[in-house]
């Protein structure tokens, strides 16, 4: 009797590590389109009520949830140290600081927005920041496809890892 | 807000070398690109021997306007193109450097190599000693206050805005303020400027006066520094509608004011009844009040 439970809760193991595994590609493209809707915001407010970055940061990071608020409130707390940093520079920390659920492309890409924001007239950042969200919006589309497929492959693997255990055993 | 959070870091630590009244002094730092920074206390400049180690650089110029602009060009561009910024606080900054042209317009500064930082003072109580010659029963007729750059006509007119807004030594006024810079209401400085001061900032002066005039019905308008013909016009057109006026310009005597084509236009239409003049003697501020038409 005991064996038998073990070797249910062993497969139940194996299975659910290959589903939480798979569950967690979903992150990326959570946290890519978090970031496209917040840019997103943050471009029609450049073109509109040209406000300073720390209030629509401010605004991003309560707007947000998970990992891109953290982000946000990140990089606004280190601009706001006073003349220590640049935007750029509190922009590139955060991405460093934060723990994001991201490829280095999709953080390269991120990195591109720091160098802009803040730095031209409302309609320069505007137009940067469209080509950004076009791209930001491919990446998450590449990341949902992937995380679907993969899903189903994490699954398969944590089933048939079970029962390998369970014919070893 | 105290404007030392609107410095960059090294800035703020240059300036705690001083001693409390030495910095409360500073009326404005000059800060030139290859030299140390300099502070203007009584009208002369002055450099703290310790900082004559250390000259800035165009990138410490740079990270000025940075923080007081909250690292966000589109929100002070069009304060850039016209020379200068205004932080948080009313803290202005003047910039000299290499312009950026493009069709006779100043686009922005290629380089920057100076910069004037104006430190803005709130003194409550500073109109008060002039008011009685200024009122009559309790009114203030409108009012332009003149002095050369520097020596306190923002401060004055703040002042005056104050106590007609809380009818401190005056009958209570409702007051239209036309902030063009930034300057006299700007952010947590409009709750100084009394209970019925209404203050519309970073707006066109010319503009702001007729907005505030159709918008707000004050009872007095203000605006700093009348420097273009539209701003006369609006003042011609808000002193046709009984509404008082108080306004600032440049100008040391009667005599430089009358040189000037566009003060000339503006003493001889007789908006302003009263003027009062500002001058540094022995480092010390004078008031002169004069009535009437020149």
């Amino acid at each position: 009797m005991t064996a038998l439970l073990g070797k249910v809760l062993l497969l139940t193991g194996c299975t659910a590590w290959g589903l939480l595994a798979g569950s967690r590609l979903g992150e990326r493209a959570a946290c890519l389109e978090e970031f496209r809707q917040a840019l997103a915001a943050l471009s029609r407010e450049l073109s509109f009520s040209l406000r300073p970055l720390w209030e629509l940061m401010t605004q991003a990071a309560a707007g947000s949830r998970g990992p891109a608020a953290a982000f946000f409130r990140v990089c606004c707390a280190r601009f706001a140290q006073g003349g220590r940093e640049s935007w750029a520079e509190s922009w590139q920390q955060a991405l460093a600081e934060v723990p994001l659920p991201l490829t280095q492309a999709d953080r390269r890409l991120l990195e591109e927005a720091g160098q802009v924001l803040g730095r031209y007239d409302g309609e320069s950042q505007r137009q940067a920041l469209a080509g950004l969200l076009a791209c930001l919006e491919d990446r998450r589309e590449e990341a949902r496809r992937e995380a679907r497929r993969l899903f189903r492959v994490y699954g398969v693997l944590g089933i048939t890892g079970g029962l390998f255990c369970l014919i070893l055993l | 807000m105290d404007v030392m959070e609107m410095l960059p870091q090294f800035l703020r630590a240059q300036l705690a070398q001083l001693d409390g009244q030495s910095r409360g002094e500073i009326e404005e730092l000059r800060l030139r690109e290859g030299f140390p920074l300099a502070v203007c206390r009584r009208g002369e400049e002055w450099t703290h021997p310790p900082w004559r180690r250390r000259p800035l650089t165009e990138e410490d110029l740079y990270r000025v306007l940075e923080t007081a602009g909250g690292g966000s060009v589109h929100t002070v561009l069009h304060q850039v193109r016209r020379g200068y910024v205004t932080a948080p606080g009313g803290l202005r900054i003047g910039i000299c450097g290499e312009g950026a042209v493009a069709d006779g317009d100043l686009l922005s500064f290629r380089h920057v190599t100076s910069l004037a930082l104006r430190v803005p003072h709130f003194l409550p109580g500073v109109a008060a000693p002039l008011l009685p010659a200024l009122t009559r029963g309790g009114e203030l007729p409108s009012t332009l206050i003149l002095s050369p750059p520097g020596v306190g006509k923002t401060t004055l007119l703040r002042d005056l805005i104050r106590c007609l807004s809380q009818g401190e030594g005056i009958s209570p006024r409702r007051v239209g303020v036309a902030d063009e810079r930034g300057e006299l209401g700007a952010g947590p400085l409009r709750r100084q400027l009394g209970p019925r001061t209404d203050v519309l900032e970073n707006c066109p002066k010319a503009a702001a006066l007729l907005m505030l005039l159709r918008g707000m019905a004050p009872q007095v308008l203000a605006a700093d520094e009348i420097t273009a013909p539209q701003d006369i016009q609006a003042m011609a057109e808000a002193a046709g509608c009984g509404v008082t006026l108080l306004a600032t310009a440049h100008g040391g005597s009667w005599e430089e004011l009358r040189l000037r084509p566009l003060y000339r236009q503006l003493l001889g239409e007789g908006i302003f009844r009263a003027f009062v003049f500002i001058g540094l003697e022995g480092g010390r501020r004078v008031y002169q009040v004069r009535e009437g038409r020149p």
